[in-house]
Formats: structure tokens, C-alpha cells, sequence
């Protein structure tokens, strides 16, 4: 399963972060911050995976924003890479010409379309359209 | 207070200037207003989807934080460095505990190029960058070939703008009615708006028509209101006495009567309806016959042609002699549109004018 989830930007500042484990705040705030050291120093040009204390990092660089995930050792870290680019693409078919800035005036939305996408660590809906109708839904019923 | 600033500084031979007029995208600066002893501002307007802002960009060729309020005010930090040079890289360190006292949120140290073979390593950097919160940014990346092509970063001046729009400035306005929608909900507009088009369109077609039947259907269900109520009365007269027996059921077959004409009447809406789609079905006889007289071979044929699926959707709607019939006036207006031989369809056309039903309405 996943454990945790974060988006980060390159300046190492959290855009979003979604932990499906119970962490002591403390605990979580130190977590995130050598995660994000780690990731920033290595790039995105040596492998997305590496070993981490008693789980598993999963990262991809895409537009400057980092993905990082923490996942058991029995969940399938390609299937988590590509995750990543599901993510991304369904935010991108949300709003067009995705960038950093979407993001951060729009966290609600963004939290809403990973709840869709992720429940208790597990992965639940992958199709894009599935996973937007209930946020177009609601944007339907705003105007 | 005063505009939030973003503090540019060099520690190399590239001016602070240069990455000024590269953010403006301006070819020639002229002179900004100095506001501080050797602090030249220049005004940025920040216009983004979500939120337009005015931030001032200040130059400053030494290390210094201004005073009070101007190291107040700054909220983003750029410096230059040259990684051939060891003591460029250097006095960027110096600037660290001016740092401190600025306290800005974003800070970007920018390169012209940056590898392990300069004085000053990659590595090295970049490790200093993220101790201390800095972005590197390189203005000149080494080219590489990314397989994610779809998402590919951004680099250089179009990086620093970026992550200077990506900030929360202390002024910014959000903008009421962000112009970003989602594609759907685009769709969903158009949608709305083409409905409300053919409603309208529909509402001018109609009026007659609607009319009538609802008439019909109001007295109807006047008629099964009254029963109803009869029912109940029977009902409670019948509780109370039971001599009243036969009266009870008379009013239930009454009741049963009332409903029969009911059934009757409904098929005889249908036909209504029915009679509605042939209206529909003459306007579109209307359009072949205009078409037909219209010069052959030419527009009207592609009119006629972009309306066959239409045409073929009308038909299927239609009892299997009305199809029939109409077929037959689609093929004669596509005949005529073709400029085919009259004399082949003369006769054909005139006879079916007359059995069809719908011919004599049009005609006033």
C-alpha cells in the first residue's frame, strides 16, 4: 500500500501531502523534510526507486514538481511510477496547461481528485473521466 | 506598505540588470526609480490566471538589506554566480546572513551552466542549494534527452518567472472569475447554450400545437379528479349504509367508464403527435421543394445532402406509410437537386402532393 504521498515543489516547499498511516506530527515533519532533501539532491536522472528505512521511495520529477510516495514492500513500485503519471495526467485534463500555480490556488480540488484516486493507501479508480465526473459534478452544480 | 520586491544581486560578471530585462521582456530598461542608495527598482506587473499583482524588481549591485522596511518587503531573492569561479561561489555564501535578515520566501541562485567539470561542482551546489533553500536555476541547461516529453521542465528565465508566479505575494489580487474552467464544464456551457437555442426555436414551432393538447390533458385530469372524489363519497356513504350498495357500484363503473375514454383518448394523442412529426416532415418537403427549383447540381444538393442524416432519422419516426411516401419525396428532391430530367419525376411528385395529408396545410 501507499503510505504517504507528497508533492513538492523544487524550491523543497510541500504542495500537497496526503499520509495514509498514522505518523506523530513531529515524525512526519522530519520524514518530509529528509524525503525532500533526498529527492531534490538526486534528480531526476538516477533511479525513481530506492530503499528507506522500512519502506520503499518512489519519486518522479515532471513540470518542477516533485511526486514522492512511501509504499510497503509488497506494493508493485512500477505500478506506483506510472501512478504518478496517471496523476498527472488527470490534473492536466482538469486544467489545462497544468502548472505549479493550479496547484496551489486549487488545492481542494486537487485533494478531491487524489481521494478519488486513493483510499486508505490503495489505489481504486484509474480511469480519468470516473475520476473527475463527481469534482464536475459539483462544478456543475456551482455555476 | 510598500510593494513587495524581489531582490536581484550578482556575484559574477552578469548584471542584476540583465535578468530584469529578461524578466520584463524588455530590450531596454531606461532608468528605474532608485529607492534606496544604490537600489534601483523597476515595476513588474504579475498577471496570472488565478491572481494579478505588482511587485517591484530591485537591483542592487553590494551586499546590503536597505533598511527596515525595504528588508521588509522583500519577498523573493536571485543571485548570480559563475561556476568557473570559486570566489564567485564564495561571495554568494557571504550573502547568507543578510539572508537572514531578509527572510525571503523564495531564493534562486542562477547560472549560466553548471557541470561536475567547472571549478565549482554540480554537486557541490546543489547540495548547498538545498541546506539553504535555494533553487539553482541555469540558464543554459545541458541539453538532455528526457523521455517524458509530455511534461518537460521548465528552464531558465522562463523557470525563474515561473517560480516567481508560483508564490503567494503579499499584495496579489485574486482575480473574481479565474478563467481556467475545466473542458467539461466548457462543454457543459456550450451545451446549455445550444439547448436554450433550440428550446427557443422550438417554443416559436410549437405554441399552437402544445396548446391543444394541454387542454385535453387538463380536462382529463379534471374529469379523473371529479371521479375520485365521487369514489370516496360512495365509499363513505357506503360504510355508513349499507342499503347503499348498488349506488356504489354504479359510481365504481362509472369510474371504470371515465378510464376507458381515457385509454381511448390517449392513442388519439399519439396521433397527435404523430400529426406534430408530419408537420415537422412538410417544412422539410418545403425545403426539398425550394431546393428542387433551385439552380441543379449547384448548393442546394450539398444543403440537401447535409440534411439526409436527418432526413433518414425523421423517417424512421414515421407510421411505415408516411415513410414510404416521404422516402419518396427525398428522393425526388434529390433528384431535382441533382438536376435531373423533370419530366422523369413530374408526374410522381404532383400525385403524391395530393395524397399527402400534410400538403394542404402548408398551402394557405
Amino acid at each position: 500500500m501507499i503510505k504517504f504521498l507528497l508533492l513538492i515543489n523544487k524550491h523543497g516547499q510541500i504542495c500537497i501531502s496526503k499520509h495514509y498511516q498514522h505518523l506523530e506530527q513531529e515524525d512526519r515533519q522530519r520524514l518530509e523534510k529528509e524525503l525532500i532533501g533526498i529527492c531534490l539532491k538526486r534528480g531526476n536522472k538516477k533511479s525513481s526507486f530506492l530503499e528507506y528505512h522500512d519502506f520503499i521511495l518512489v519519486y518522479r520529477c515532471y513540470l518542477d514538481l516533485f511526486f514522492i510516495a512511501g509504499i510497503t514492500k509488497d506494493e508493485n513500485e512500477m505500478a506506483i511510477y506510472e501512478f504518478f503519471h496517471l496523476i498527472l495526467e488527470t490534473l492536466d485534463k482538469y486544467f489545462p496547461k497544468l502548472s505549479e500555480v493550479d496547484i496551489q490556488f486549487n488545492l481542494d480540488k486537487v485533494h478531491m481528485i487524489l481521494d478519488e484516486m486513493i483510499i486508505n493507501g490503495n489505489i481504486v479508480e484509474t480511469s480519468p473521466a470516473r475520476i473527475l465526473a463527481p469534482i464536475e459534478l459539483l462544478d456543475a452544480a456551482k455555476r | 506598505m510598500s510593494a513587495p520586491c524581489v531582490l536581484i544581486a550578482s556575484c559574477c560578471n552578469l548584471k542584476p540588470d540583465f535578468l530584469v530585462k529578461e524578466i520584463l521582456k524588455l530590450d531596454d530598461l531606461g532608468n528605474g526609480t532608485c529607492i534606496l542608495e544604490k537600489i534601483c527598482a523597476y515595476d513588474w506587473n504579475i498577471e496570472t490566471k488565478y491572481y494579478t499583482a505588482s511587485v517591484q524588481l530591485c537591483t542592487t549591485e553590494e551586499r546590503t538589506i536597505g533598511n527596515e522596511s525595504f528588508a521588509e518587503s522583500v519577498e523573493a531573492f536571485l543571485v548570480c554566480f559563475d561556476s568557473h569561479q570559486k570566489n564567485s561561489f564564495d561571495s554568494v555564501k557571504s550573502w547568507l546572513p543578510y539572508l537572514n535578515q531578509l527572510e525571503p520566501e523564495i531564493k534562486m541562485l542562477v547560472c549560466h551552466q553548471c557541470t561536475e567539470n567547472h571549478e565549482v561542482k554540480r554537486l557541490t551546489v546543489q547540495e548547498w542549494c538545498i541546506d539553504n533553500d535555494f533553487e539553482l536555476v541555469e540558464l543554459a541547461p545541458e541539453e538532455d534527452s528526457d523521455e517524458n516529453d509530455d511534461f518537460p521542465e521548465t528552464t531558465g528565465i522562463k523557470r525563474i518567472i515561473q517560480a516567481l508566479h508560483a508564490h503567494t505575494w503579499s499584495n496579489l489580487t485574486m482575480k473574481e472569475n479565474p478563467s481556467v474552467c475545466s473542458p467539461y464544464v466548457r462543454q457543459l456551457m456550450q451545451d446549455e447554450f445550444k439547448a436554450k437555442k433550440a428550446q427557443e426555436n422550438q417554443k416559436s414551432l410549437d405554441c399552437a400545437p402544445n396548446h391543444v393538447n394541454k387542454t385535453a390533458c387538463d380536462s382529463d385530469e379534471e374529469n379523473q379528479l371529479r371521479v375520485d372524489s365521487s369514489c370516496v363519497d360512495c365509499a363513505h356513504s357506503s360504510k355508513s349504509n349499507p342499503e347503499n350498495q348498488p349506488e356504489f357500484e354504479e359510481a365504481i363503473s362509472l369510474a371504470q367508464d371515465v378510464s376507458k375514454i381515457d385509454k381511448e383518448k390517449k392513442p388519439k394523442e399519439k396521433t397527435k403527435e404523430e400529426s406534430l412529426d408530419l408537420l415537422h416532415a412538410c417544412e422539410d418537403l418545403q425545403l426539398f421543394e425550394a431546393l428542387g427549383t433551385d439552380d441543379p447540381g449547384g448548393e442546394s444538393f450539398e444543403k440537401l445532402f447535409e440534411r439526409f442524416g436527418l432526413m433518414k432519422e425523421k423517417a424512421q419516426s414515421l407510421p411505415h406509410q408516411e415513410r414510404k411516401k416521404y422516402a419518396e419525396k427525398v428522393a425526388v428532391a434529390f433528384w431535382r437537386a441533382m438536376g435531373g430530367d423533370e419530366d422523369e419525376v413530374e408526374g410522381l411528385s404532383e400525385t403524391d402532393d395530393l395524397d399527402t395529408e400534410c400538403i394542404p396545410q402548408n398551402i394557405p
